[in-house]
């Protein structure tokens, strides 16, 4: 068993799972487990490099599914979706726990492996929230819907189901900027495509009037007598202002980000 | 093409005043500056998944969309249908005597705006509420076209809410209450005395007969969703009701249990409260707005009405009938009951638990069930989510107290309270210097009011097709 060595993964949820494997057939402790995009160790670490086996991971997925159950694995795949640097460890720490204690594991919730891998989780589970209250759509000429978002999450799997239930008839894009992702809905089915070479029409000419009535609306609703701009930044965080509608008049010098997606490379 | 009235009522508007030449933004400010003194904009209590092919779905918790200046939620599209009403509400910015500019949305209009807005993910659905235009029949109707516009043209399966006007036809009621998730009626004002002094055009009888006409609809459909598979949908998210507190001179106490007795005789989901604004006519009502601080705190005692198991009087009596400004109503509750404390988190059941001040219902399932497998210590509870900043002077962990406690009831409140940075009192003081109309105020009288629910369950429902009124002219 050599001491300190880190392991570095591709980032996905199957590299997640064999890191797990790496872990269980070594009988080791890794120092820190890094994806592959976040490389930032100290100079003397050991890394090494765990390519991911689609075989391997199913056998995790399996044993997880089989031996701590359904909702453990689903937690899993939360994880995997985690920009936190410490999601992969934490996830081994649950893991680990759960292949002692089994099914049980759901009523810990004070162990340390249990409280901390649900705190990782409601990260997840809070950004991908804030995207379905604050995601706004565009109209395209053409039919087509069109959002944009910078989560620092990979949430845009989490979020494509609710839109894609929601809009049976109104097919719709979303854009993750961090990743170059789209995720791609045409009332049947969503499917992820990189945005690299996407091409948008323009926005329609009613687009523009539909934004001034609905600014109009919120500037409208507030009662004058209660302005409470912290209890508003609480509920609706100013990071995500750059993208909703209503807020732009309301971000300083930034007319620029007025601009629709007709904007092209 | 069937003629009706409420057509007669858009041509009359054009002709006469020529508000219906308004530009939709113009209609769109002056309706939702009208409709936001409304309290409810909640989006909750109907899970409805999509289908292909429609647009819309319901997510149960409710979702908020955005956040107005003021803090509050905006989840639905907050707007009156009318704001031309014929009623003179001393309290509301809308009344007939007010000079203020009035419109009238067409149907078409607001069935387009709120497609436009759901599309671009701006809203959750429509809270559609109206001055009386006319009658309140013929607003109703006018209301009824709209709301089936979307259902029915649309096909919109989003969230709607709508007020259902005092004094309609009960037919006309029905149809509302079957193409909506959740139907209100608002009670206005705590007690029917300062109902006639503040209304003159509102009455008891009048408001709680549609209420009880809707908790007897949905009943009977509880009773019929128990034995058939199919049953024809009725306002699913059930029916709600809002007041005015700070207006009038009632109590705390008063205004807990009216909502607790309509909470129990009618089944509402909710009961909002509004901290009055001084928008009305000065000449009947206080010139200050009511404390914010008191709505804040009859919520509080609301949902320990709804989802704590607490009774009206057992948070407050008659002898002090007043919220306290500096505390929650459930560490003051508790501060009066030290005798059932210090409890022990490892023996406590699940109701004892939720009455600790500062444990809620996640946090006392979360007791329960992490218990089993493990003695809790003060820190795990903070993992549970229970907030120790007030449950430490209330609960033991393996028979010990927090470490470093300091037990006596003075020092209890003292610490309670000393977040807060608001005086210490009770509403009431400021409330009665700013109303000489303490006289007026007389018990609402529910109880002798109503029938009681399985009785208006069994009240022959009007089956008259109502849906011709708005079949008519679509």
């Amino acid at each position: 068993m050599s001491a300190g060595i880190s392991y570095r993964y591709d980032g996905s949820l199957d590299g997640l799972l064999c890191c797990i494997f790496e872990a269980y057939e070594r009988k080791e402790e890794p120092l820190s487990i890094v994806a592959g995009h976040a490389v930032q160790l100290a100079l003397d670490a050991h890394v090494r490099d765990i390519a991911t086996d689609p075989e391997r991971a199913s056998r995790v997925q399996k044993g997880i599914l089989a031996r701590i159950g359904p909702e453990a694995f689903a937690c899993v795949q939360q994880a995997a979706l985690s920009a936190d640097p410490r999601a992969a460890q934490i996830t081994l720490a649950y893991v680990k726990l759960g292949f002692s204690v089994g099914p049980r594991i759901d009523q810990r919730l004070a162990d340390p492996a249990v409280y901390t891998m649900n705190k990782l989780l409601r990260q997840v589970t809070w950004e991908a929230h804030r995207y379905i209250q604050f995601l706004r759509f565009n109209e395209l000429e053409g039919g087509m819907y069109f959002a944009e978002m910078e989560p620092e999450h990979d949430v845009l799997v989490l979020v494509m189901p609710h839109f894609a239930d929601r809009f049976g008839q109104q097919p719709f894009i979303i854009h993750d900027r961090t990743r170059r992702l789209a995720g791609v809905w045409d009332m049947r089915a969503w499917t992820l495509v990189s945005s690299e070479t996407m091409r948008l029409p323009p926005p329609t000419a009613d687009e523009a009037r539909y934004q001034a009535l609905w600014r109009m609306f919120y500037k409208s609703i507030a009662i004058k007598q209660r302005i409470n701009p912290n209890l508003r930044r609480q509920f609706m965080p100013k990071k995500f202002w750059r993208y909703i509608t209503e807020m732009q008049p309301e971000l300083p010098g930034k007319s620029d980000i007025l601009r629709l997606p007709a904007k092209q490379p | 093409m069937r003629f009706s009235p409420c057509y007669a009522i858009l041509f009359a508007l054009d002709a006469n005043s020529g508000v219906n030449n308004l530009e939709l933004m113009d209609k769109l400010r002056i309706l939702t500056g009208a409709a936001k003194y409304d309290v409810a904009c909640t989006s909750s209590g109907v899970d409805r998944k999509g289908i292909p092919g429609a647009l819309g779905n319901s997510v149960a918790a409710g979702i908020c969309h955005s956040f107005a200046a003021d803090g509050r939620c905006i989840s639905l599209l907050k707007i009156l249908m009318s704001n031309a009403c014929i009623h003179d509400c001393k309290y509301c910015a809308c009344r007939s005597s007010s000079n203020t500019e009035r419109a009238t949305l067409t149907p078409e209009e607001l069935a387009d705006l709120t497609i436009s807005f759901y599309r671009r993910n701006y809203i959750e659905g429509l809270f559609l509420s109206s001055g009386v235009v006319g009658s309140a029949d013929i607003t109703t109707e006018l209301m009824i076209r709209a709301i089936a516009r979307l259902r029915e043209v649309h096909g919109f399966r989003g969230y709607i809410h709508a007020k259902g006007i005092p004094g309609a036809a009960p037919a006309l009621v029905e149809r509302l209450g079957r193409l909506v998730d959740r139907i209100s009626i608002n009670i206005e004002l705590p007690s029917e005395s300062s109902l006639s002094a503040l209304a003159p055009g509102k009455n008891k009888a009048g408001i709680l007969a549609p209420m009880g006409q809707i908790a007897g609809m949905l009943e009977q459909r509880r009773q019929e969703l128990a034995v058939y598979r199919h049953v024809r949908p009725f306002a699913p998210g059930g029916q709600a009701t809002q007041m005015i507190v700070g207006a009038s001179p009632e109590t705390d106490l008063h205004i807990l249990r009216l909502s607790q007795g309509l909470y129990k005789r009618y089944r509402l989901r909710r009961v909002f409260y509004s901290a009055y604004v001084p928008v009305g006519d000065s000449r009947f009502l206080p010139e200050v707005a009511a404390p914010l601080l008191r709505e804040h705190r009859l919520y509080q005692a609301d949902f320990l009405l709804r989802q704590y198991g607490f009774d009206a009087t057992e948070l407050l009596d008659p002898d002090a009938p007043w919220l306290d400004a500096r505390l929650d109503p459930k560490c003051l509750w508790a501060l009066r009951n030290p005798q059932i404390f210090p409890m022990e988190v490892q023996r406590a059941d699940y109701l004892q638990l939720l009455r600790v001040p500062g444990v809620g219902p996640i946090s006392a399932q979360r007791i329960v069930e992490a218990r089993r497998t493990t003695p809790l210590c003060f820190d795990a509870l903070k993992k549970l989510g229970v907030v120790l900043k007030r449950a430490q002077y209330f609960l033991t962990c393996q028979g010990k107290a927090m470490p470093g406690l300091r037990l006596s009831q003075e020092n209890v409140y003292r610490c309670l309270a000393k977040d807060c940075r608001v005086a210490p009192s009770v509403f009431g003081n400021r409330m009665m210097q700013q109303v000489s109309m303490s006289d007026l105020v007389q018990d609402f009288r529910l109880d002798a009011a109503l029938p009681p629910l399985s009785l208006l369950a069994t009240q022959p429902i009007p089956s008259e097709p109502a849906g011709e009124f708005a079949r008519g002219g679509a």
